[in-house]
């Protein structure tokens, strides 16, 4: 800022300044280790236009006036300002610049000053991630970044946030961005400590992402990890340690309410099909007979509680950063171990890291990032359908604790046969153990002073484990046989970077450019296999088992080659414009479009270095900006395009023979999908930067949607895959970040806001199509946004005046049913009548962070949130459904207790009404109707409809943490350089109506898929609450 | 410097054609296919796959097909056949969309095969006619099945484009039946009559048996007359079926069933399942019994692992059915079970199919296939038939319906008993019931006599039905397209919901 303001100057009075005694002035630059800088921009500072940059040898020669001063300017280091002193020779030490370092801004294969960006970029640096403990990298992202929607969809551990950047671009391809790791292109960032973070910045718009092609579309996150930087060795160590606890428990019935529930219907569902409560108990079909010992029982069991522990995480990080004129050095290693909130669920990761780069000679410098982790994630098999989680919630609360598996045998009678959840977290394996390795090699060579060379290449292999282990004790999907499964395949990855960047200023202009080449390949190998029965369950691996089962390996490849270039142009740093042009080759497109072009122009401007502006002293930046950008989405699957064979076995004669059949339709035309991006950008910085805005406005428009287009039946095959269609996403960002109060005792407050518009645009021929999860029903239709729930609309409950008044009802519907609305007017309740009722997709995302600095002292809350989007409860089809007019006796949400009735003593007479008046008198309950629950015990009813919808607005205490930095010379230890501690608390408290765990879940492995069928809740892992102690130390 | 990446990214340019062109690894492609003999030896056994997943779920199609009637207790079933059995149904039921999906996936991929075999390379000819013969049978009987389920179907019977797909409309019943009718007689006329045949070396070749062969083409064809009450037709090919000397009834009703005796002299078409693990066996027949067998080595168990939640109870009206002393009833429905500890004093569960000599090693590994067509009921027919076209008394009809009583263990009718073409009728029918109980033969029955509505106010009168709280409707003789299918097509002119739903 203060080089703009002094351009402004420049212009006004150089005239004056030119009559001035000039001398040469031989010079040398050096950074702070003493190694000579190269490159740096040497200006006289009473007139800018009279400049250099230093050789190699970091030397320059100016000719400048002798009362003048010279002013040296570097990428990340403080611009130095040394008076001539009518001196001729100079020597400038730089000094790193914290400050710059955070406003630099990387973008695809290069680096942006922050107030120079013309694009929508948002950014965290590294201390973000370590003044408070993450168990995972994304989790440092949820409430922090506009734009970027990262939701905890899933809390078992080790498992990453969702991350959506500007809403979803896609239907049916993968909506996630692209990350890119240093430089090396991935699909995900699984598995990175938080703590090796350099920064993160997330290119939101298409004219950012437009350099990464096909595969910029849904947004692109840069990783960079950290680099050596102190000039002595500088040792840091950080722990913590921490307690989780379930954030939530659900309102089920406890034992004498499930008793008296199930006594009631027993009797009802006797009483229904023509039996008498005078006959005899043992005389009644079995599925009607109410236990004695029912009456009388007094011990049961809360299934939740006893699934649910207070579990202990923990991780330890130790580094060593260096820097000097030979290269740099940062060496890394940190354990995480975490127990989950669910009894039986674990998850521990190492990781180790060394960056390292060595200059030869001034022109080159070659270097090498390598990195390893490993990590072990067991789910337990708690989560999703027919899980144990899913079963805590449904077995009955007679249950003790060693009943319930195929051995201990079952209470009598209850009505269902779930396995004891708590044996089967305990003797149920479902491990994965991951292990990566990366390491890239790159040359950096510097042709000439305003034109570098970069090679690298990148090589990842991804090995991955999973093995299954379900003892036939608790096997409950097999009917109690014992079974496993193992697979294990690895992803073999080599990325091959070639760039040309080239900078010079000339005057007041400045240009960059960037051209470049890549190749990437990536391999991928499964073998799976199955097994069945086991003679001792003390091994668990398949090779002891009895029978095998399947055994398949599954290989394909993909390759990507590329084009690519970018150039920038400021011109004295008032105008700023950036171009850029990928073409990109893919395997995974059609044999008719095996490449495609992927531009995006740019421009700011910026209004605070106007000379018209310079009286505007409380204005230090005041920037527009517009972007536009073509960018796409290559996540389509591999050999879609191809027809292929599937395996389709017949039997003839009692043994196997082999079939085959065509599995979809050829599409020669398959592509990527297109985003084209429009954005335009509002940066301003007030009263020397205590109030600093960022704003953007976009539109998005996804056309060329692949398609999986749901097709008749009659074909003979489910969808298509075509390139047909387009998707709108607009939406607005604010970026607020504001000193509220300076000095001893500070206050910073930083506050983002997101709102995103989503809607289907075209589907080609078709112009809706719905899909399902189990008895859920998803639709995505021109007009409306992707996904949306469509189901009945309910209305209360039908009572005895409506059915007199001749309401629509559906066939079979009696008093008491919940009561539809007859939106398609034709009398009938039936299909018609399901109405879109809005997605998941919020429409606003927010979070707020308040920090408070005073002596040593931090504090900082964070609390985020959405407003609008829904939720769908469909896991609660088995427990908020009162069991309608099925037999079994899963545990219900206490309400049901509640549920409309009709008058039994009229119906049936005193001596036959079904209600078990004595144990409700006996244990204090009462049947009586809530007013809202209605009767499911007869009649006819959907469980599609809007009583299982909620509102997923939320507000959430994310996090408080409070540290202290202790004052390292009161502890008078000689090495300690600094030392914090911190007190963490996460997931303090979430504000919502939704009586599930989390209004964020989204379950995609029962029914859902993350495009069309969002925002799923099926007894997903709930997120737990977690108090952390921690310190961080350097030596 | 410059010169290598010159060198570098022209060489690229050049190599990727190659680089980015990539074909599967670990899949056949179509393209490669549908060329050879074997080829299409493999292709037409993707066709019997699509019919062996009608029966092969524990919640399967199949299984639809016995809920709809009155042998079961009304409510019974679990939620993909929620409603079938009260008629409460609606276009949602889910049992009803994946049968519709596979009854579809057999046409297509048997036009798949009808349109490229006759350019593709076969070193037998005789192969070659015996595929498209097999085609023709398993088309028409997809046909005809979703037709007498659903009503009038779109007429396909070439490899269409989707464009094309989308514009073919409903037809009506009959040009549907008649598509089948016509696939039917080409398939007999191109079928071998048996599928076992003696190679050159004397040594007899098995391994063929189960695929269709020409009399069940002409037993399936027979049942399409049956239904449009044309006798006279439907005698002219049941009888050619008798004739054939190849099949004969079981002296065992039990081997109707059981594994041991499949593909045996009863089993004019059946559905082939395997054991072992293969990934061919069926979990229909676990499906039937309920949670509770899951003591190993307990000998009351009739599984060796657990059943469903969802088993089927008989209804109560169907166990009366039951003449006393008839042996079919034990096979058939097992009563008195121990559930949980408790013994069902009330309820019945069907074991017709839990008879087996290979004891399966999981829920889906019932090796035990599942009839389409067994020669009694060619026989019932065929006396249907006779009756129908003219009562004679003591005849070849009477004879008949006396010898599937006979192996019942019940006294044979009288011409004293059985006076007139309407009591035989009577007889007729209600031995049918029995003998063919929970083979989802009953609901086609019902239809085609046209009986099923008082058939099932009859079943809905009596309390444990729920005496009268449920009821049929005149439009339910079909069941309700798809929902799914209909918001595929989205276009009411060409695909449209049956009157009533």
């Amino acid at each position: 800022m203060k080089r703009s303001i002094a351009i402004i100057l420049f212009i006004h009075f150089a005239f004056f300044l030119a009559s001035a005694q000039s001398g040469q002035v031989k010079g040398r630059v050096l950074d702070e280790t003493g190694a000579p800088v190269p490159g740096a921009y040497v200006t006289d500072k009473s007139n800018k236009v009279n400049g250099t940059t230093t050789d190699l040898e970091g030397r320059f020669t100016l000719i400048i006036d002798a009362s003048s001063s010279v002013e040296v300017s570097f990428m990340g280091y403080s611009t130095a300002v040394v008076p001539v002193g009518g001196k001729d020779k100079l020597t400038v030490t730089l000094e790193p610049d914290v400050q710059a370092l955070k406003d630099v801004v990387v973008v695809g294969y290069g680096s942006v000053k922050k107030s120079d960006l013309t694009y929508s970029v948002a950014k965290m640096t590294d201390d973000q991630f370590k003044e408070r403990a993450f168990s995972t990298m994304s989790e440092a992202f949820q409430g922090m970044l506009s734009g970027v929607r990262a939701s905890a969809q899933d809390g078992v551990p080790g498992e990453e946030l969702t991350i959506r950047i500007r809403g979803t671009n896609t239907i049916n391809g993968d909506s996630s961005p692209l990350y890119v790791i240093d430089g090396i292109p991935s699909d995900d960032m699984t598995d990175i400590s938080a703590s090796d973070i350099a920064s993160v910045q997330i290119l939101k718009d298409a004219a950012a992402t437009s350099i990464y092609g096909a595969r910029g579309g849904n947004g692109v996150v840069l990783i960079e990890t950290k680099q050596g930087t102190a000039s002595k060795p500088v040792v840091n160590f950080g722990a913590w340690y921490g307690v989780q606890q379930v954030e939530k428990t659900l309102d089920m019935m406890t034992g004498p309410e499930w008793i008296a529930y199930n006594m009631f219907r027993r009797n009802l569902s006797y009483k229904r099909a023509g039996g008498s409560l005078k006959t005899s108990m043992d005389e009644r079909p079995a599925q009607y007979q109410i236990p004695s010992y029912w009456a009388d029982a007094t011990e049961f069991s809360d299934w939740q509680d006893i699934v649910f522990r207070t579990a202990p995480i923990q991780e330890y990080t130790l580094s060593v950063s260096e820097k000097n004129k030979n290269g740099s050095t940062y060496v890394s290693v940190g354990y995480l171990d975490q127990d989950g909130i669910v009894i039986g669920s674990s998850y521990n990761r190492m990781n180790g890291r060394i960056n390292k780069s060595i200059k030869i000679g001034s022109n080159l410098t070659i270097g090498l990032n390598m990195n390893f982790s490993s990590s072990d994630q067991d789910g337990a098999g708690a989560s999703g359908k027919e899980a144990a989680l899913h079963h805590a919630l449904q077995v009955t609360p007679l249950m003790r604790i060693d009943e319930g598996t195929r051995d201990l045998g079952f209470p009598e009678n209850i009505g269902m046969t779930y396995p004891n959840p708590l044996l089967r977290l305990k003797s149920t394996k479902a491990l994965t153990h991951l292990f990566n390795w990366g390491g890239s090699v790159f040359a950096e060579y510097k042709i000439t002073k305003n034109l570098r060379f970069k090679s690298q290449y990148g090589r990842n292999y991804a090995a991955k484990t999973y093995e299954h282990f379900e003892p036939g004790n608790v096997a409950y999907s097999t009917g109690f046989i014992t079974n496993g499964r193992s697979y294990s395949n690895k992803k073999d990855k080599w990325v091959l970077q070639n760039t040309l960047t080239f900078n010079r200023r000339s005057g007041r202009h400045t240009f960059d450019a960037v051209l470049g080449q890549s190749a990437e390949q990536l391999r991928f190998y499964q073998i799976d296999a199955t097994a069945t029965g086991w003679p001792y369950e003390t091994v668990s691996t398949l090779n002891v088992a009895t029978t095998p089962t399947n055994a398949t390996t599954r290989r394909n490849t993909y390759t990507g080659l590329s084009f690519f270039g970018r150039g920038n142009w400021n011109y004295d740093d008032r105008y700023l414009l950036t171009v850029s042009l990928r073409y990109d080759g893919s395997s995974r497109f059609g044999a008719n479009s095996k490449w495609g072009l992927f531009p995006s122009v740019s421009g700011g401007w910026k209004i605070s270095s106007e000379p018209f502006m310079r009286n505007v002293t409380f204005l230090n930046l005041l920037k527009i900006r517009a972007a536009y950008g073509v960018a796409g989405n290559d996540r389509i699957g591999d050999y879609k395009y191809i027809p292929m064979l599937g395996s389709y076995n017949a039997s003839w004669n009692g043994k196997k023979v082999s079939g085959l059949a065509s599995s979809n339709i050829s599409n020669p035309d398959l592509q990527w999908e297109r985003t084209r991006s429009l954005d335009l950008g509002l940066d301003i910085s007030l009263w020397k930067n205590r109030v600093q805005l960022n704003a953007d406005w976009y539109n998005n428009i996804t056309d060329n949607l692949l398609f999986d287009v749901p097709i008749p039946m009659t074909s003979g095959y489910p969808s298509y895959t075509e390139n047909v269609g387009s998707i709108l996403n607009r939406g607005w960002e604010v970026d607020l970040t504001t000193f509220d109060i300076q000095g001893a005792f500070n206050w910073q407050t930083s506050l983002n806001l997101s709102h995103n518009y989503n809607e289907v645009l075209d589907m080609g021929d078709i112009t809706s199509f719905t899909t399902f999860a189990f008895d859920g029903v998803f639709l995505t239709t021109v007009g409306g946004p992707v996904s949306q729930y469509y189901c009945y609309q309910a209305d209360g409950i039908l009572t005895a005046e409506d059915i007199a008044a001749g309401v629509p009802m559906m066939e079979g519907q009696r008093e008491g049913n919940p009561k539809y609305v007859d939106a398609s007017k034709d009398g009938k309740i039936n299909e018609e009548d399901y109405v879109a009722q809005g997605s998941s997709l919020p429409d606003l995302t927010w979070g707020i962070t308040n920090k408070f600095s005073w002596k040593g002292f931090d504090l900082s809350v964070l609390v985020q949130g959405q407003v609008g989007g829904q939720i769908t409860f469909l896991g609660a089809r088995q427990y908020d459904n009162g069991t309608g007019g099925s037999t079994n006796s899963t545990n219900q949400f206490s309400h049901w207790l509640n549920g409309w009735k009709p008058d039994f003593d009229a119906m049936y007479g005193e001596d036959e009404n079904p209600i078990p008046r004595e144990y409700l008198e006996a244990h204090g309950l009462s049947m009586e109707w809530d007013g809202k629950t209605p009767n499911v015990c007869y009649g006819k009813y959907s469980q599609n409809d809007t009583r299982r919808l909620y509102d997923a607005t939320y507000v959430r205490i994310k996090n408080i943490t409070l540290g202290y930095e202790v004052p390292v010379k009161a502890l008078h230890a000689r090495h300690v350089k600094g030392l914090r501690t911190y007190v963490s608390i996460d997931n303090v408290k979430t504000f919502s109506d939704y009586p599930g765990f989390n209004p964020e879940a989204n379950d995609t492995s029962a029914g859902g898929n993350n495009t069309t069928r969002q925002g799923i809740d099926y007894s997903t892992y709930p997120l737990c609450r977690r108090v952390v102690l921690g310190v961080n130390v350097k030596f | 410097m410059k010169r290598i990446l010159t060198i570098l990214i022209f060489g690229l340019i050049l190599a990727s054609c190659d680089f980015l062109d990539l074909q599967p690894e670990d899949s056949y492609t179509v393209s490669a296919s549908y060329k050879t003999q074997d080829d299409f030896e493999k292709a037409i056994a993707g066709v019997y796959d699509s019919q062996q997943r009608l029966y092969s779920g524990a919640d399967c199609w199949f299984r639809a097909m016995i809920i709809r009637g009155d042998e079961v207790r009304a409510g019974t079933g679990g939620s993909s056949s929620t409603g079938i059995s009260t008629f409460l149904d609606d276009a949602k039921v889910p049992i009803l969309a994946t049968g519709w999906q596979y009854l579809w996936q057999m046409i297509a991929r048997s036009n798949m095969i009808l349109c490229r075999i006759d350019d593709a390379d076969f070193k037998d000819e005789t192969m070659r006619a015996y595929i498209k013969g097999e085609a023709y049978a398993l088309r028409a009987w997809a046909y005809y099945t979703l037709c007498w389920q659903f009503g009038g179907m779109p007429l396909i019977t070439s490899e269409m484009s989707l464009k094309e797909v989308r514009t073919v409309a409903r037809s009506d019943a009959d040009a549907t039946f008649a598509l089948a009718e016509g696939d039917y007689k080409r398939a007999i006329s191109l079928l071998p009559a048996k599928w076992e045949y003696t190679a050159d070396d004397g040594s007899v070749n098995k391994d063929y048996v189960g695929r269709v062969t020409r009399y069940a083409a002409m037993g399936g064809l027979a049942r399409l007359y049956m239904f449009r009450s044309e006798f006279s037709k439907a005698r002219f090919y049941l009888k050619q079926i008798i004739d054939s000397g190849l099949y004969d009834m079981e002296e065992n009703y039990v081997d109707c069933f059981v594994d041991s005796h499949d593909n045996g002299k009863e089993r004019v078409w059946e559905v082939q399942f395997s054991g072992n693990l293969t990934g061919e066996g069926t979990a229909f027949i676990s499906g039937l019994l309920p949670d509770g067998y899951n003591k190993e080595g307990d000998p009351t168990a009739l599984m060796p692992f657990n059943g469903y939640s969802t088993a089927m109870r008989i209804a109560l009206n169907m166990m009366d059915c039951y003449e006393s002393g008839d042996i079919r009833k034990a096979v058939s429905t097992v009563q008195n079970l121990v559930v949980s500890g408790v013994k069902e004093p009330v309820y019945s569960y069907i074991i017709k199919y839990v008879h087996y000599s290979y004891r399966p090693q999981a829920r889906d590994d019932w090796a035990n296939n599942l009839p389409i067509m067994r020669y009694t009921d060619v026989l019932m027919l065929y006396a249907e038939c006779l009756n129908e076209e003219g009562y004679s008394a003591g005849g070849e009809a009477m004879r008949i319906l006396n010898r599937v009583r006979a192996r019942a263990g019940l006294a044979p009718y009288t011409s004293a008993e059985l006076t007139n073409q309407a009591s035989f009728r009577t007889a007729l029918r209600d031995e049918r019931r029995v003998e063919f109980a929970f083979e989802g033969l009953r609901w086609q029955d019902l239809l085609r006599w046209g009986t099923a509505q008082d058939a099932m106010t009859d079943h809905f009168s009596i309390p444990d039905n729920g005496k009268g709280y449920y009821k049929m409707n005149d439009y339910q003789t079909v069941f309700p397209i798809p929902y799914d299918e209909l918001s595929r097509y989205n276009d009411d002119s060409v695909m449209w919901q049956n009157p009533g739903y």
